[in-house]
């Protein structure tokens, strides 16, 4: 009887296909050296990797602070909370700004990593490439953009 | 030194993953993925955070009643025995600093396989992982107070 895996196996060759499927060809050329996407990958996972481990500690203490507050909010007054932190908003909307600089970072490197395999995978023309990784980079910005909206 | 030195560990001479490679970009995989997870969440508390210390204000609310919004966010933390509370605080205060554990042990496990692979074969090299995961497990599992 046949089962599911046996059916795709046989009607897309898709163990065939993944077994061709090399996702690291467009990143490494073959004397081992890092490709223009390879280097790219590398600056920014770098830059993704730093930021987001201090944006982490950033947010964290900043949003333990909030929860903090709230979940003691029968002994505290919040307004004067706010008068306290009146002068440190641009800090804390730095802060913020910050974490979502890097979510918008991570989102990036994920979709940019996707579309160089993709591309790669199906041969695409440099100039249709770079369509691809403009219209990427468009997509992301907007839809963070809201979020940046607030600050 | 060029990229060569760097990429060699990780890479097959016909540009396939090594075993090492291999558990590299599964790490750094999680590494992606939780990270995503924990600053979407923290970034996500601060911004309401920032957005309600800019909108309240305290004159607004006559007779001394309690602010609707805070009400709102008190409910949602402390309702329910304050396990949303409770899960949302262990998050923010484990989950980040586990993180940056998780960060230590990726940049410790790479700069071993770069600087170890001409010269130590990988029955030794693991044994040096499984050592530098232990200790830092260890110290994590000391800084949450279960040890």
């Amino acid at each position: 009887m046949m089962n599911k895996r046996f059916i795709l196996q046989k009607l897309w060759n898709f163990d065939e296909w993944l077994q061709n499927l090399h996702p690291l060809e467009p990143f490494v050329t073959e004397d081992l050296g890092l490709t223009r996407a390879g280097k790219m990958f590398g600056v920014l996972f770098g830059i993704t990797l730093m930021l987001s481990i201090i944006a982490l500690v950033a947010t964290s203490i900043m949003a333990i602070v909030f929860v903090s507050d709230i979940m003691c909010y029968d002994t505290i007054d919040f307004a004067e909370i706010q008068m306290d932190l009146r002068d440190d908003m641009p800090l804390l909307s730095g802060i913020v700004w910050l974490g979502l600089s890097a979510l918008f970072l991570i989102f990036y490197l994920l979709l940019y990593t996707f579309l160089v395999i993709v591309l790669h995978i199906f041969d695409v023309s440099a100039p249709r490439r770079l369509i691809c990784h403009i219209g990427a980079l468009v997509f992301v910005v907007l839809w963070f953009a809201p979020y940046w909206g607030p600050m | 030194m060029n990229g060569h030195f760097f990429i060699k560990p990780f890479v097959t001479p016909d540009r396939r993953f090594t075993s090492s490679g291999s558990t590299l970009i599964c790490l750094l995989g999680y590494w992606v993925l939780l990270m995503f997870v924990f600053l979407s969440l923290t970034t996500m508390v601060s911004l309401s955070f920032f957005v309600y210390l800019q909108v309240y204000e305290p004159g607004d609310i006559a007779g001394g009643q309690d602010d609707p919004m805070m009400l709102a966010y008190n409910n949602l933390f402390v309702d329910n025995n304050g396990m949303v509370g409770e899960v949302l605080v262990w998050s923010l205060g484990y989950g980040s600093g586990n993180m940056l554990i998780f960060t230590t042990f990726i940049i410790l496990y790479t700069a071993v396989e770069i600087t170890m692979v001409y010269v130590v074969p990988w029955r030794v090299r693991r044994y040096v992982h499984a050592i530098i995961g232990v200790v830092l497990l260890l110290f994590a599992l000391n800084k949450m107070g279960i040890i």
